[in-house]
């Protein structure tokens, strides 16, 4: 079943354009940027943004912080709003049902599926973004008033020599922190990202896909999910709603920011990957409570 | 289903319902663990939330986003005179080195890190104030052998049992009613400080961490770094005070409404009062842009105007600092910015004494 589904996702047009339009926003972005060399001021803008035209190599990172707001929740709702209400619509629900497959692995090949298209969405974004970066962008470079006390590219207590221009062996970019990152460490981070927002993902599939359940038009349960996130992007901003903030499926996304400071800032990272294991376990199990018993007709 | 939601939703009320067990301390002695836990290593995650309402004026840019809405503080510290505090966003992060004498501030959105050579004798506050260790130190001392002091009931902070003192200024002309520190009797180190206005039941200003605990310091981590594209730069300490670098030498009257005039190593700045009943009275000179804009800024903001015999002025209020800017019509040209922890009608005295006699000769 699962494998049917997953055939049935990289089958589909809809998926690649899908995939595409998210990544050609940052390839847009890039471009502009390269041709007119105006980023964004320092603070404003996308995270990440006003350092890339310095460091291309951390334009991935740029990138997942210019689809994480709207794009990526929006093509995640869709697709996981359509899973089961697509095919009710369609008319092909009762059919998949009247095969010797129970409803639960059914939900379960239609989670997997979600879970699959918002993993290949995020690669295909960061690698996309990495040789956009590179080519367009350009690798490192050092800042036109740089500094290398010694080797170490650190200041020891009382250092006070005049700056030079110099870059640190083995230094790939600058993390949020400023201290100096190697490539691998890079790798590390960037692995550690796109695994915090396809977790974060998993949280607006979860309420998709039980929205999916309740409904046959598949619109309508995306529009639903994506309502969701709307109220919580606007509770999160308020300081009257502090007390419920902690729990708003929306309130941790940026943590994986975290990630690129140096040393990892890990609580709001952990409490990110746990509020949304928290909404992932609860929808699903309303989603299959309720498709279990559902009444098929279409 | 519902239950185990329930249940998952209930369970930090429950952590911070948990039973709270302290030694028996009194004031006096819980005061002391808290100035004396200066000295211990310790590392931690803080939250500083204030609603000042201050108008931002562009000479202090720095200092009023502090002052209103949450401020998150990343902390490690060795010692008084070595320790780092990230200020964190979500684009990006600001933070302060201290080196000995020397301090370094690295903003992440500049890509710069700046070293500061030398002791910064008069700074504009800054986010590592506002750590609870150190704010609550910082009280404390402001307040002096005259405040009174209390116990108050223990209470579950940062997962810790902590120790409640409540410490209320001597003058009734203070903006501050009263300063309420909870710390962890072991080590004495503040875990939350809340400083409450004299018009509201609601603390005006609250810090706290959420997440600390003794560092055995090492790693690199008090060390600041610049990574490739990252530029350095050098300062001194007159550089780097912002909107004070441009301030006017002035001479001024020994006593101001009543409050007199502490000895000041710099003639830039006026400190009256003192501890939590003290203003700081600065001149900012006609031929520096922020003597230009300062006024006619705040007017702008919303600072309601004043009218002096012999001048012209606006007063701002927020919770917990009073500032009155007044322009004299003498000969001085100098605008005078007078900000501190008393309240508005001593402010505005003091400032009418200025613009009656605003004494400008140069040194």
């Amino acid at each position: 079943m699962i494998a049917v589904e997953l055939f049935k996702l990289v089958r589909r047009p809809r998926t690649w354009l899908t995939i595409g339009m998210i990544c050609a926003l940052p390839l847009l972005v890039a471009i502009f940027i390269a041709v007119t060399h105006i980023a964004p001021a320092p603070g404003s803008g996308s995270a990440f943004l006003s350092a890339v035209l310095n460091e291309g190599q951390l334009y991935p990172a740029a990138a997942l912080a210019l689809v994480l707001p709207v794009f990526l929740p929006v093509s995640v709702a869709v697709m996981a709003g359509d899973a089961i209400a697509g095919e009710a619509t369609a008319g092909t629900l009762r059919y998949l049902l009247a095969r010797p497959v129970g409803r639960t692995r059914l939900l379960v090949a239609k989670l997997v599926s979600v879970t699959v298209f918002t993993l290949i969405t995020v690669i295909a974004v960061t690698v996309t973004a990495y040789a956009t970066g590179v080519l367009i962008l350009g690798p490192s470079r050092a800042a036109a008033v740089g500094f290398a006390p010694g080797s170490s590219g650190s200041i020891g207590t009382g250092a006070g020599g005049a700056p030079t221009a110099g870059l640190q062996a083995g230094a790939s970019i600058t993390s949020l922190s400023g201290a100096p990152l190697t490539f691998l460490e890079l790798i590390e981070r960037v692995l550690g990202a796109m695994a915090f927002i396809t977790v974060s993902m998993l949280g607006v599939a979860a309420i998709a896909l039980f929205l999916s359940t309740l409904t046959d038009s598949a619109l309508g349960a995306a529009l639903g999910a994506l309502a969701v996130l709307v109220a919580s992007e606007v509770l999160v901003t308020l300081g009257a709603a502090t007390s419920v903030q902690p729990y708003l499926p929306t309130r941790y996304w940026l943590a994986w920011i975290d990630f690129f400071r140096q040393p990892i800032f890990w609580p709001d990272i952990q409490r990110g990957f746990a509020i949304q294991a928290v909404y992932v376990v609860v929808f699903l199990a309303a989603a299959w409570a309720n498709f279990a018993t559902k009444d098929v007709s279409r | 289903m519902l239950a185990g939601v329930a249940v998952l939703c209930c369970l930090p009320a429950l952590a911070s319902a948990l039973p709270v067990s302290v030694p028996n301390l009194t004031p006096q002695q819980l005061e002391q663990r808290i100035l004396a836990s200066q000295r211990l290593s310790f590392a931690g995650y803080a939250e500083s939330s204030a609603n000042f309402g201050l108008p931002p004026l562009p000479a202090f840019s720095s200092v009023t986003p502090l002052l209103d809405g949450v401020t998150r503080l990343r902390v490690w510290q060795a010692s008084t005179d070595r320790w780092r505090v990230d200020t964190l966003s979500d684009v990006g992060e600001n933070d302060t080195y201290q080196l000995g004498a020397d301090t370094y501030v690295w903003d992440s959105g500049q890509q710069l890190l700046t070293g500061i050579f030398g002791a910064e004798t008069v700074r504009l506050p800054r986010a590592a104030d506002l750590v609870p260790s150190s704010l609550a130190v910082r009280l404390i001392s402001w307040a002096g052998p005259g405040a009174k002091l209390s116990s108050l009931p223990p209470r579950r902070v940062a997962g810790q049992s902590a120790a409640g003192l409540a410490v209320s200024p001597a003058s009734s002309r203070s903006t501050i009613a009263r300063v309420d520190i909870w710390a962890a009797p072991g080590t004495g180190i503040p875990l939350l400080v809340q400083i409450f206005g004299r018009a509201s039941a609601a603390p005006a200003l609250q810090s706290q961490f959420l997440q600390v605990g003794l560092w055995t310091p090492g790693g690199g981590v008090l060390t600041p770094q610049a990574g490739p594209a990252a530029g350095f730069t050098s300062t001194t300490p007159a550089g780097f005070a912002g909107a004070l670098q441009h301030l006017a030498a002035v001479r001024l009257a020994d006593r101001l409404a009543g409050f007199t005039r502490q000895r000041s190593p710099l003639p830039h700045v006026h400190v009256f009062g003192s501890g939590l009943t003290s203003f700081a009275v600065l001149a900012f000179p006609p031929s520096g842009s922020d003597g230009d804009q300062l006024l006619e800024s705040a007017l702008d903001e919303g600072a309601t105007p004043l009218t002096f015999a012999r001048g012209a002025g606006a007063v701002a209020s927020a919770p917990l600092v009073n500032l009155v800017l007044v322009r004299p019509s003498s000969d001085s040209k100098d605008t005078f910015l007078l900000v501190g922890l008393v309240n508005k009608a001593a402010l505005e005295q003091a400032a009418a004494a200025l613009a009656a006699d605003p004494d400008g000769d140069r040194r």
